[in-house]
């Protein structure tokens, strides 16, 4: 498409838009398919052309056309020696002249006629050969009358010579076409293979970009596939707190107000868990850690509590590896929760729970990032109480968030809004010793990925790293000591 | 290998010759040589101080400076040449011009004489002497064997940025880019503006010496709608003037090889060059690929028409151009194969 422009000064302004386009957007347009048309141009079969191949040096060859009828023969002589088409008159007499004296006859005649000799001379054509191929005419001719005589046994003597010479121009004419043919293809596959060679690598960039976006929709869509279940669940709990608010006819009383307050909350949190807590698979995983807590646990007995079962991830894994395990969680929504997928689970208070629970009946208790929601009075109960409660031998597990680390300490702790304040390994620790506990150990887990750390290592590097991206959960382990050990410690002692 | 890059600097001038000298040591950096840059600093003028740069030239061995071994000098401009390198390749971008192919014999000095025949003396004994003999172009190693008796290959590289050039719809106008010099002849094109018969316009960008005067050469004939003088231009500008020309016209007096050529052929546009213009010629084929003729404003003019008349004909030759270039296999990892003898010919 052209475009024109009416005044000059729209076309230089036009023109400097344009540039400023190109530099903020630059290659917004593929080029088009260049090679299409070079290959469209290579595959178009070309005729035989009148003209000769180089116009000012046309071959002897190309001349007699061998391979070629008259009629052509004489277009193309009167193109190469006159520059001028073929007219009728010159058509007919040359036609009735070729049989009887040859096409060489017919060169040298016309080489020797005025018309040629000007037009090969302005346009400075040589011919080769012409000499040799135009003597005998000119001899003749110098002959005058007694030349007119001469004429048909020269006649003869052309047309002998051009079939003696036949074969031989034939095969001239015949390497001079496939030459040029193969070099005009050539020329042709080689452009073809540089506007492919472009096109691909355009197409390997955009591919490229087009992979990258990809990889972008793929993470977009795989965050949202992860925030999916819960959204559903949380619009599932909103409606059934709803349902049991107006299956009541009588007008809601302050303490119907204050339950869907509370039921909207826990819907809200188990939400919250799905969306924050990482896969039930990631879960699982990290709970694998409790594996020598739980072979130990499982040498005092079967039963187990998990105080603040949540989603019951727990639970699952205690009932896959022969406990019978009773959970306790006062969020409606999570109790619900573990129920539909078939696990024990009481709506309760996780210390009234516990006080229920005879003496020395549980195998293993645990409290899992329960201890950071709780009053100190009650986290003091609670760890009293599950002592009470565990068999001899019976394990108490009490994972929580790892103020150790700075980030959780003064940052992720606070993602929970039913958090209380971080607790301590050194607290915890000696919370259990004084309320009975023997075997107590500290276990860390959760340390961020490599690739979080500052590389190095050095002391400071090290002691940062140890600082911001130490182990985010730890968990007070401790054994509930029964009365034969401290019998035999005391005899121990006594030995001593 | 470690090669060492000669050439002058003529300092705070900078044109196509500092592309061309960075463009061949990051070429060669980027094949895994260590490069080091040796730039003599030129004056043209007084004559003594083009002897006396000549004469401390030829005092530097090269060889092994400081116990420091170099495998290969390659040296690129008047009189670097001059220093020593057992394995030295020469690669002529352009002679001292002054003294060749601008030298006029009249109104010159006895001083101008005598360095004449210096650089004449130092040229043949220095490029004679030299391992490899490249030329810029055809053009330059014309003029090696005319003045010095001395052959040389020619040795193509691409314009800055040949990559980005592209082709754009026609917008009518005959586009014409250089540093606005007498040598560069815009004043032909102004001119030929005044003999056209079709509404074609001319965009004349660069800045230069000439500007004045080519201004009011377009004002003296009332040109003003139709030939435009845009002064400098940013790269993006550049490639948006060339994608929408209609024809390059590229006419100036003996260059040496010319790029503005070969951006025509990369953004597919037809050039109109003059039949003395050097280096264009080696490119432009008349009538395939573009129009040599007369350095006379009316034979432009009509090589102008006859491209507005027939616009796609001129589209047709520009995209022919653009083969050509293709088919020519101008590069810089060719530059290299040649310049440390690696690759055959073609």
């Amino acid at each position: 498409m052209t475009q024109t422009f009416d005044d000059i000064d729209s076309l230089v302004a036009r023109l400097k838009a344009v540039a400023r386009q190109k530099e903020q957007h630059p290659g917004s347009e593929p080029p088009p398919f260049a090679y299409r048309e070079r290959l469209g141009e290579m595959l178009e079969a070309e005729p035989s052309p009148l003209e000769a191949l180089d116009p000012l040096h046309p071959r002897f060859e190309e001349l007699v056309a061998a391979n070629q009828n008259d009629e052509r023969f004489l277009a193309r002589a009167y193109r190469v020696l006159m520059g001028r088409p073929l007219d009728h008159d010159g058509r007919a007499h040359y036609l009735a002249v070729l049989p009887r004296a040859g096409r060489l006859y017919v060169l040298a005649e016309l080489l020797c006629a005025d018309e040629a000799r000007d037009s090969l001379a302005r346009r400075g054509v040589t011919i080769p050969r012409r000499g040799m191929l135009t003597l005998p005419f000119r001899l003749v001719g110098r002959l005058g009358p007694v030349g007119r005589v001469l004429r048909p046994p020269m006649r003869l003597a052309y047309r002998l010579l051009a079939i003696l010479l036949r074969p031989r121009l034939r095969l001239l004419e015949r390497v001079l076409v496939l030459e040029s043919q193969a070099e005009r293809h050539a020329a042709g596959v080689r452009d073809v293979l540089l506007e492919l060679d472009g096109e691909l690598s355009r197409q390997g960039a955009e591919l490229l970009d087009a992979a990258r976006q990809g990889d972008e929709h793929a993470q977009r869509l795989s965050e949202q596939e992860r925030m999916q279940p819960a959204l559903w669940s949380a619009l599932q709990h909103q409606r059934r707190a709803l349902e049991r608010l107006a299956g009541g006819e009588s007008p809601a009383t302050p303490a119907q107000c204050e339950a869907l307050d509370q039921q909207l909350f826990d819907a809200y949190y188990l939400a919250f868990e799905d969306a924050c807590r990482g896969s039930e698979a990631q879960i699982r995983a990290h709970l694998l850690h409790y594996q020598p807590q739980i072979d130990r646990a499982r040498e005092a007995g079967r039963h187990a509590l998990d105080l603040g079962c949540g989603r019951g991830e727990w639970l699952t894994l205690l009932a896959e590896q022969g406990f019978a395990p009773q959970g306790v969680d006062l969020n409606i929504a999570m109790v619900e929760h573990c129920r539909e997928r078939g696990l024990e689970v009481a709506h309760a208070d996780i210390l009234t729970a516990l006080r229920e629970t005879p003496d020395d009946s549980l195998a293993l208790v645990s409290a899992f990032h329960i201890a950071e929601h709780l009053p100190f009075e009650a986290l003091y109960t609670m760890v009293d109480e599950a002592r009470r409660a565990l068999a001899p031998d019976g394990v108490l597990i009490i994972e929580t968030p790892n103020p150790e680390n700075l980030l959780v300490g003064s940052h992720t702790f606070y993602h929970d809004p039913t958090h209380r304040n971080p607790l301590t390994p050194t607290a915890m620790t000696f919370l259990l010793k004084y309320l009975g506990f023997g075997d107590v150990v500290v276990r860390r887990f959760n340390p961020y990925p490599e690739s979080a750390k500052v590389p190095g290592d050095d002391p400071l590097t090290e002691r940062v790293n140890g600082h911001l991206c130490g182990p985010q959960d730890f968990a007070v382990v401790g054994i509930k000591v029964s009365p034969a050990h401290l019998a035999v410690d005391a005899a121990e002692e006594d030995g001593a | 290998m470690r090669i060492l890059v000669s050439a002058t600097l003529v300092p705070f001038m900078h044109g196509g010759a500092e592309y061309h000298i960075e463009g061949v040591c990051r070429a060669l950096r980027e094949h895994g040589h260590e490069v080091e840059l040796l730039r003599l600093p030129f004056r043209f003028s007084p004559e003594a101080d083009i002897h006396s740069l000549m004469d401390y030239a030829q005092t530097l061995d090269m060889t092994a400076p400081n116990g420091l071994a170099i495998d290969r000098a390659i040296s690129l401009q008047f009189p670097a040449w001059g220093l020593h390198h057992p394995d030295h390749t020469v690669w002529v971008m352009h002679q001292h011009r002054a003294c060749y192919e601008l030298w006029d014999e009249e109104g010159t000095t006895a001083e101008q004489r005598e360095l004449r025949q210096a650089v004449h003396a130092f040229d043949t004994r220095h490029l004679g002497a030299a391992r490899q003999r490249f030329a810029n172009s055809r053009r330059v190693a014309e003029r090696l064997s005319r003045h010095n008796g001395l052959e040389a290959e020619p040795l193509y590289h691409p314009p800055h940025g040949a990559e980005q050039f592209r082709c754009d719809d026609d917008w009518g106008y005959v586009f014409c880019p250089s540093r606005l010099e007498s040598l560069k002849r815009q004043d032909l094109l102004i001119e030929a503006a005044r003999y056209l018969t079709t509404p074609a316009r001319i965009i004349i960008a660069g800045d230069g010496g000439q500007r004045q005067r080519y201004q009011a050469l377009v004002e003296r004939h009332g040109l003003e709608h139709r030939v435009r003088l845009v002064g400098r231009f940013s790269e993006a500008e550049k490639l948006a003037w060339y994608a929408n020309a209609l024809a390059v016209f590229f006419g100036p007096f003996d260059e040496d090889y010319g790029y503005i050529t070969l951006e025509a052929m990369l953004s597919a546009k037809p050039v109109i060059t003059c039949r003395d213009s050097g280096g264009p010629l080696e490119f432009v084929q008349h009538d395939e690929t573009g129009w040599v003729v007369e350095p006379d404003p009316r034979a432009i003019a009509d090589a102008i028409d006859r491209a507005w008349n027939d616009r796609a004909r001129a589209a047709e030759m520009g995209r022919a151009g653009q083969a050509a270039y293709a088919r020519a296999g101008i590069g810089w990892p060719r530059v290299v194969a040649r310049l440390l003898g690696e690759g055959g010919e073609g």
